[in-house]
């Protein structure tokens, strides 16, 4: 998503000043996403270059009232049906260091998944306990709060899963000996029976 | 804090010789007064076991489990109440301490179905003896405290699943136990009930009463003040919460 999205559709609801759309941004996303009042400028000058909007007259204090033009709805309504692309996940640093891990000789993944797994767990804890606190708030900002809930919780259980995963694996690798072992056990017989 | 439930170096092994399975290795753990613990752990890693000891369901454990029976705040008197180890007592003790200490709650609500929502929390107190009024009247007041006030006269089959868990939880804490263990109490609810169960759950440990659950959801897991990673037998690691509500509020609106 772009702030251009966001501001958009704050404007569509009707017209405002670009400080007073800022707050408004801040305050319905439980301020998950803080934007800087020059980035809201710059894109609010781009939205008015691409016709979605239009500048409206400057007051006494020298703020300029912003309105959405018919362009602009047409693409906040496109933006609300067409589902959130997939197609560029972020890069995830967690699972990327698991990947890594389970091949790195010296790592210990089952003591890696903990860690991270007791991270994850006080972090949903502090969560569930401030959407505990926050009993009736605004709902926009219960539903954004519960959003953070549900990833850490998928994270936890992401993180079960890669353990019993990986003990599968070794368990796996233990039953079934490598081309190495096979080779090296006549070996191991001859020097036996030599003693 | 006050300590509610004590472990001290508690295994469990089941089986003898070399068809012996260890449960519990070692296990030393403490729950206060008025705490929600949660324990989680895949499948095996003990944490029933570590339950049924705890609800003097299981004795054959080695080293001391120490139940505080009463809150410590009640003056003098109550703090002379000695704690009881499980392994001590005899069976009628066992069934005495199930009955008046702790309270047990399940996946499966085990509601006797041809008794009422308040003759079902009534029952420990009526088989402990308590005269029917008093059994009653500290029935009806457990099943204020899980919101079911209304619902006093249907039977099992006449609640939602999650109404029949909240009677079993009104059961488990009636009578005034100060120790309630529920082992997988969402593992039949779906996951808007389960929030509701845990609500109540926390409701409780707010009240004073400790809890002790076991539980697979990280989710329901959270809602307690710390969460205690059981793997093979032994605990491994735990999760608390330090993070005071208002300071994470002011994070978010900084």
């Amino acid at each position: 998503m772009s702030i251009k999205h966001g501001l958009l559709s704050l404007l569509a609801e009707g017209e405002n000043y670009g400080y007073q759309l800022k707050q408004e941004f801040e305050r319905r996303t439980g301020s998950t996403w803080p934007l800087n009042i020059g980035q809201v400028y710059t894109t609010l000058d781009r939205l008015v270059r691409d016709g979605l909007v239009e500048r409206g007259e400057e007051n006494a204090e020298g703020q300029v009232r912003y309105e959405i033009t018919g362009a602009g709805r047409t693409e906040v309504a496109a933006w609300f049906a067409a589902p959130v692309s997939h197609d560029n996940p972020p890069r995830n640093e967690l699972a990327i260091k698991l990947a890594l891990a389970v091949h790195s000789p010296g790592i210990d993944v089952a003591t890696l998944v903990q860690t991270q797994r007791r991270a994850a767990m006080e972090r949903l804890q502090d969560l569930s306990s401030l959407r505990r606190s926050s009993g009736d708030a605004d709902l926009a900002w219960l539903l954004v709060c519960e959003s953070m809930i549900f990833s850490v919780e998928a994270e936890v259980r992401w993180l079960d899963h890669c353990e019993s995963a990986v003990a599968k694996a070794r368990r796996k690798a233990r039953q079934r000996p490598s081309p190495l072992d096979s080779a090296r056990e006549p070996h191991a017989e001859t020097s036996r029976s030599g003693s | 804090m006050t300590p509610r439930l004590e472990l001290v170096g508690v295994s469990r092994t089941f089986g003898v010789d070399e068809l012996a399975v260890p449960a519990l290795r070692n296990v030393s753990m403490q729950a206060d007064e008025g705490e929600f613990v949660a324990i989680m752990g895949p499948s095996g890693s003990g944490k029933s076991t570590l339950l049924a000891i705890c609800g003097c369901l299981d004795v054959g454990y080695s080293g001391e489990v120490l139940i505080h029976p009463k809150n410590s705040g009640g003056g003098r008197r109550a703090r002379s109440v000695a704690p009881m180890d499980p392994r001590t007592l005899s069976m009628a003790g066992l069934a005495r301490c199930r009955r008046q200490l702790v309270g047990l709650v399940f996946q499966q609500y085990n509601l006797v179905p041809s008794l009422t929502a308040l003759e079902n929390i009534a029952l420990p107190l009526e088989l402990d003896g308590v005269p029917v009024r008093k059994a009653r009247k500290q029935a009806f007041d457990a099943l204020t405290a899980v919101d079911l006030v209304g619902l006093e006269d249907r039977f099992a089959d006449q609640l939602s699943g999650g109404q029949q868990q909240r009677v079993a939880i009104a059961r488990g804490i009636v009578g005034d136990r100060r120790l309630l263990l529920a082992d997988e109490p969402t593992g039949a609810l779906d996951s808007h009930t389960g929030e509701e169960i845990m609500e109540v759950l926390r409701a409780r440990a707010d009240a004073g009463t400790t809890v002790l659950m076991v539980t697979h959801d990280a989710r329901h897991a959270a809602w307690a003040d710390r969460v205690v990673f059981l793997r093979d037998g032994r605990i491994v690691d735990s999760a608390e919460s330090i993070s005071d509500p208002s300071v994470l509020l002011a994070e978010h609106s900084a």
